[in-house]
């Protein structure tokens, strides 16, 4: 694995849970238990299909969570615990060391300022030292740095007068305004087409590259994460159930239920009709009513009786920087 | 053979309309021009970006919208020559299943309602409706127990069963397919494209599978049809389609596809294009894909037409070797 050499780990996820407080009484754990490690200038690739809780996850680790889900556990961001800071706090180091991409980039750039405007704000929130001259040649500097063609112009543009691509560059410059330590980018290419989308990765990378910015990027593309991610974290019914480095996971596959996801992809590199797909059976259950055991029993095709459907499944080492959670992984040596 | 499905020269042109008493300022052609053919028991898949138009053309081949020129022909004969009551017969041939199976099912009606309907509309299986509803939910996948609920409380997998069921009632030859899975997870997904692959064997049905995820489509079609900006630009038989593609722009657009392999991804390389997808209110004069072509010369300011080499129909001036 390619990480930085001092290998400091930058965001420390441990025992996260989340659990829902309903008005109709009926509480549940929308995470539970879940631990993740991002080191500076690694792309932690967190896939997952709807409803896994990956957005969730986000939104714990900004801190952005509805009043009405408690939190528990410890989420340690440059070894600072983000779990019970102040909002005053955690506003500081939001858009400043932990910025977001949001998928919809339409809803969230306001329509009403212009482009430049909204750059030049992200960041004078943080350091109101630079003059307005200052704000908009950094903003053209950083429309630039995404790809906008004439960014001397286009920073006067409205985000109605963008196209789909566009925006979404305007988002990453935006978050990338302050040279964040950790850019969480939650499914930024998932509106967009294939060639757009290749263009936004382009982006994405060549600004990691020169940053040194750690990345996690969540999607439910498979194919996202192998072309882009050093480690890789799959997420099923709000738990982390594999996680490792990306070549660990997608050739040494642990988990059934990673196994059943890769199977199920039609290849773009495989022959017309050359076999069916493999079909995990069932559905993913909602967060609100995970079954007994392991939350992925009554789908697996190897679960165990007596075992699977009654206890949890605690994490098994299935190699080195490779975990899964799973009774049928046996334990290997840690080395 | 002759083909079952035969479109010629559609075109389908939309008014623009602007200012305050809505006169018409522009058009748009959403589909400019195209014709392909589909024989029975075989798919073809209609790929495209965005706003390229494959969305119009399904709509067209069942008459959901009226072409402004061209024809579609079934079995010989044309759509729009049809009286009213021929046009309904035909309809029962050629069925449509939508993207979005919640929005395309009736809230207020349950499955097993939803599925007789077609059949009393064509007054099929007279009588025996309800053992003809509970075969469709077999052919699909669906237990017994489904019919009698909501579109609400399935899930999303479950849903589309039920969209395919409903176009199967009416015993169709065609399908057209509009991006049947793109709103589906990938465990959902593979379910029910197996699904159409047992049906296709088993009814020897056609379909027209209209989608934008080029993996799903090379998994599915026989033949694969690229569409941009409103045209055809190259047409071929599938694995012929991946592995040499003539197109600059079908090349591209594979090569931005992300492989679920890290190996491989790895060491692929990546065409990138430069800038987006042209409005359709201003598109480039002579071929559409010239603004962001990395091969245009002053010969692509006039419109190429599809040619074929051998049986791999290509519309580019400047090709690929094949």
């Amino acid at each position: 694995m390619t990480h930085d050499s001092t290998n400091e780990i930058l965001l420390e996820v441990k025992d996260l849970s989340v659990f829902f407080r309903m008005r109709d009484g009926e509480d549940f754990y929308a995470i539970r238990n879940l631990s993740l490690n991002i080191a500076r200038g690694e792309s932690l690739g967190v896939v997952g299909e709807s409803g896994s809780g990956k957005s969730l996850t986000s939104a714990a680790i900004m801190g952005l969570l509805p009043a009405n889900a408690d939190v528990s556990g410890s989420i340690r961001f440059l070894g600072e615990e983000l779990i019970g800071a102040k909002e005053s706090e955690l506003r500081k180091l939001r858009g400043k060391r932990l910025a977001v991409i949001a998928q919809d980039a339409l809803t969230a750039l306001n329509p009403v300022q212009t482009v430049g405007k909204q750059i030049a704000e992200a960041i004078s929130v943080h350091d109101n030292s630079l003059t307005r001259a200052e704000l908009r040649s950094r903003a053209v500097e950083l429309l630039d740095l995404v790809g906008i063609s004439q960014p001397e112009t286009r920073v006067d543009s409205y985000p109605h007068e963008f196209s789909g691509g566009m925006r979404q560059r305007a988002l990453i410059a935006m978050s990338v305004a302050n040279e964040p330590d950790l850019i969480i980018a939650d499914e930024p290419t998932t509106a967009l087409d294939v060639t757009v989308q290749a263009q936004i990765l382009d982006v994405l990378k060549r600004i990691q590259d020169r940053t040194s910015s750690s990345l996690m990027l969540i999607t439910h593309d498979l194919g996202v994460i192998a072309g882009f991610a050093n480690r890789v974290a799959v997420m099923y019914s709000g738990d982390v159930i594999e996680e490792g480095g990306v070549d660990s996971v997608f050739y040494e596959t642990a988990h059934p239920y990673t196994r059943g996801l890769l199977g199920s992809l039609p290849r773009l590199d495989a022959r017309n009709r050359s076999e069916p797909l493999y079909r995990i059976p069932g559905f993913q259950p909602s967060l609100a009513q995970r079954p007994e055991g392991c939350s992925f029993h009554p789908r697996c095709s190897i679960a165990v009786a007596g075992r699977c459907d009654t206890d949890i499944p605690i994490v098994h080492r299935a190699g080195p920087e490779h975990v899964a959670r799973c009774h049928l992984v046996e334990d290997q040596e840690a080395n | 053979m002759s083909p079952i499905l035969e479109v010629r020269d559609l075109v389908k042109e939309y008014p623009v309309r602007a200012g305050l008493l809505r006169r018409q300022t522009n058009t748009v052609k959403a589909v400019n021009g195209i014709s392909l053919s589909l024989e029975r028991g075989k798919t073809l898949g209609l790929v495209g970006e965005t706003g390229c138009g494959k969305s119009t053309v399904g709509r067209c081949l069942v008459n959901l919208v009226a072409p402004t020129s061209g024809s579609v022909l079934l079995d010989g004969e044309d759509l729009s020559k049809m009286t009213s009551k021929e046009l309904r017969a035909a309809r029962r041939r050629i069925q449509l299943v939508f993207q979005d199976p919640y929005a395309s099912l009736d809230p207020r009606q349950s499955i097993g309602s939803i599925l007789v309907e077609p059949l009393r509309l064509h007054k099929l299986a007279q009588g025996q409706e309800n053992q003809r509803v509970s075969e469709l939910a077999d052919l699909v996948g669906l237990s017994q127990s489904v019919l009698e609920q909501y579109p609400h409380e399935l899930s999303g997998g479950q849903r589309q069963r039920v969209g395919i069921a409903r176009a199967l009632a009416l015993e169709p030859e065609i399908i057209v397919l509009d991006e049947p899975v793109s709103a589906l997870d990938v465990s959902v997904q593979a379910g029910v494209l197996n699904l159409l692959d047992e049906l296709q064997e088993q009814l020897n049905l056609a379909y027209v599978f209209i989608a934008h995820d080029l993996s799903v489509v090379r998994h599915i079609s026989h033949e694969v049809a690229v569409m941009y900006m409103g045209r055809i630009i190259e047409q071929v038989s599938t694995d012929k389609l991946y592995e040499t593609p003539l197109h600059p722009y079908t090349k591209a657009l594979i090569s931005a596809v992300p492989v679920p392999d890290p190996r491989i991804e790895r060491t692929r390389q990546r065409i990138l294009l430069e800038g987006d997808l042209p409005s359709p209110l201003n598109l480039p004069v002579g071929c559409s894909f010239r603004s962001r072509c990395w091969k245009s010369t002053e010969l692509c300011a006039t419109v190429p037409s599809l040619i074929a080499y051998d049986d791999h129909g290509v519309a580019c001036h400047h090709p690929e070797k094949p």
